[in-house]
């Protein structure tokens, strides 16, 4: 990666955070690309060096933003709501990561995976209110990123 | 089939902090060494194999 890449993908991860922060999705690469000022081709590359990077994930047919971890760019089983926005979580780690990220009080909904009835935790004051329940894992650590949109 | 981990949400809602915790806005951010997830992991307990993160050798 030559030095004005690296710089450009500063930039873009940097404008993507910055959005997804303040309204709980990520931006199209047509929004990145008009808030940046530069071209969509060179923001589609961009997107395309930070996936590699495992810094975002890509929708595969689209390029767009499927994940700027720990936000989702689609619904998902992990709804994350603020005061201001709701937005999800790719998965339970995720959801309590957009909380973490944000430093507020926040209330996860999600379903138990087992039997599937509402499930809800509440973060106040950067602590958990209700901590009953429990995570699981199916693959090891190391197979992760094996399927990450699977895992 | 392997039966995973299961964590108490305590424990994940401490990798979530030790893991999400940076800013990604940040110019200096970078994605975690080895090293630096090992310890992100250790931070709610999760060291063995089932966490093990290292490239086989």
């Amino acid at each position: 990666m030559n030095q004005s890449s690296d710089d450009l993908d500063r930039r873009v991860r940097r404008l993507v955070y910055d959005v997804t922060l303040r309204r709980g999705t990520p931006p199209t690469l047509a929004a990145t690309a008009d808030g940046l000022g530069t071209s969509p081709q060179q923001v589609a590359a961009s997107f395309q060096r930070l996936a590699a990077g495992r810094v975002l994930v890509l929708a595969g047919d689209s390029g767009e933003i499927l994940m700027a971890n720990p936000f989702s760019a689609v619904p998902t089983p992990f709804l994350v709501e603020f005061e201001d926005y709701a937005g999800y979580g790719n998965c339970i780690w995720d959801a309590m990561g957009v909380v973490a990220m944000r430093r507020r009080d926040a209330r996860i909904k999600t379903s138990c995976g087992d039997c599937g009835a509402p499930m809800e935790v509440q973060i106040v004051s950067q602590a958990l209110q209700s901590p009953h329940g429990v995570a699981h894992y199916a693959l090891p650590a190391r197979r992760w990123w094996d399927d990450i949109v699977f895992n | 089939m392997e039966q995973g981990a299961i964590l108490t949400l305590d424990q994940q809602w401490k990798l979530a902090q030790a893991w999400y915790s940076a800013d990604r806005r940040d110019p200096l951010w970078r994605r975690k060494t080895v090293d630096e997830t090992e310890a992100a992991l250790a931070t709610a307990g999760l060291t063995g194999p089932f966490w093990n993160v290292r490239p086989p050798a």
